[in-house]
């Protein structure tokens, strides 16, 4: 028995031209004024790589370069047959409808901010060479300060550029990075690049990874009020 | 030896002289270049693993959520993860001890418009 793997939501008559999950077929099907892409599978294995990330990214993204709005999925979607897919679709249209409203002509940026560890710290932090234990915490704390300053640096003047925005709190790696998620008009996507760029010149002990345009995963679903 | 052998040898060293000259400035250029394509390997390298977290934490955090089903099994996602979380910090290292900006995203989504 085929299944249906689902890839994103999207305004009627999105094309896709890249081949989606192990070079499969992508199509749309069409349920309540809206287009699901899927693509058709014998058996979908429940094993996901890097490369099944990459695949579904890129339909997403071929989808959203057609100019329409796309609301991506989550990865592994997986429906029995069209009858489920425009059953899903029929339950939800209004929240469908109103979460593409809210991304059309907007792209997800992302920036990771980070304080270095050679971070200047006040001088009541260092000067307790007679108690090492009391001079760690202090270092510690002030690092933690600085972290929370930075976090105001950098996300103040970001914010003013894009619509909305929202902290990623599932942090992997260096728990000391800070991630952020923006949504910021297709036609701001420059300056706001820039903006990243100066800010790191601007603060000398952080380090700012920006990354993107991606398709608005962070912003697909659960406003953040 | 006579004066013209002479002059023939000593303009004949010249152009030996100036054909090395010549090999070992296109020699050069040759290296500066592979060294460059080194750099921008690396740097699209690491631009691509920092791409790779994003996208995981996007693919696995992010996006509508349908409840099918069948799904594809969470249990192997996160073991992605935690293999990526190895990466993360080396990527965060690197970059910290390189300097490089971060801020490519996957070279195999460059031609979308997105």
């Amino acid at each position: 028995m085929s299944v249906l793997y689902l890839y994103a939501i999207a305004d009627p008559g999105t094309r896709v031209d890249v081949m989606g999950l192990r070079d499969a077929a992508v199509r749309a099907v069409r349920s309540g004024g809206l287009d699901v892409l899927v693509s058709e599978h014998e058996e979908i294995e429940s094993k996901a790589d890097v490369d099944d990330l990459w695949a579904h990214e890129a339909v997403v993204e071929a989808a959203g370069s057609e100019g329409g709005a796309v609301l991506p999925l989550r990865l592994g979607c997986v429906l029995p047959d069209e009858t489920a897919v425009v059953a899903l679709v029929e339950d939800r249209a209004q929240e469908f409808r109103s979460a593409l409203d809210r991304v059309r002509g907007a792209v997800e940026i992302g920036v990771r901010a980070a304080v270095t560890e050679g971070a200047p710290l006040p001088a009541t932090a260092t000067a307790t060479d007679e108690r090492p234990g009391t001079a760690y915490l202090m270092t510690r704390l002030a690092q933690k300060q600085r972290g929370d300053e930075v976090i105001d640096l950098v996300h103040r003047p970001l914010a003013d550029l894009a619509r909305e925005h929202v902290r990623l709190d599932r942090a992997i790696g260096d728990q000391s990075s800070v991630r952020l998620a923006y949504l910021v008009d297709e036609d701001a996507v420059e300056p706001f690049q820039e903006r990243v760029q100066d800010l790191e010149t601007e603060l000398d002990d952080v380090r700012l990874a920006c990354t993107g345009p991606w398709p608005p995963y962070s912003f697909a679903e659960g406003r953040i009020e | 030896m006579s004066a013209r052998d002479e002059a023939l040898q000593r303009k004949r060293a010249a152009e030996t002289e100036r054909r090395n000259r010549v090999l070992a400035a296109s020699r050069a250029r040759r290296d500066a270049a592979q060294e460059r394509n080194r750099a921008n390997m690396n740097r699209a390298r690491r631009a691509r693993q920092v791409s790779l977290v994003d996208l995981v934490d996007r693919l696995l955090d992010g996006g509508v959520v349908i409840h099918g089903d069948i799904t594809i099994a969470v249990a192997d996602v996160d073991l992605l993860y935690v293999g990526l979380r190895a990466l993360v910090s080396s990527v965060e290292n690197m970059e910290e001890k390189t300097g490089i900006k971060m801020s490519a995203k996957g070279p195999a989504l460059g031609s979308s418009a997105l």
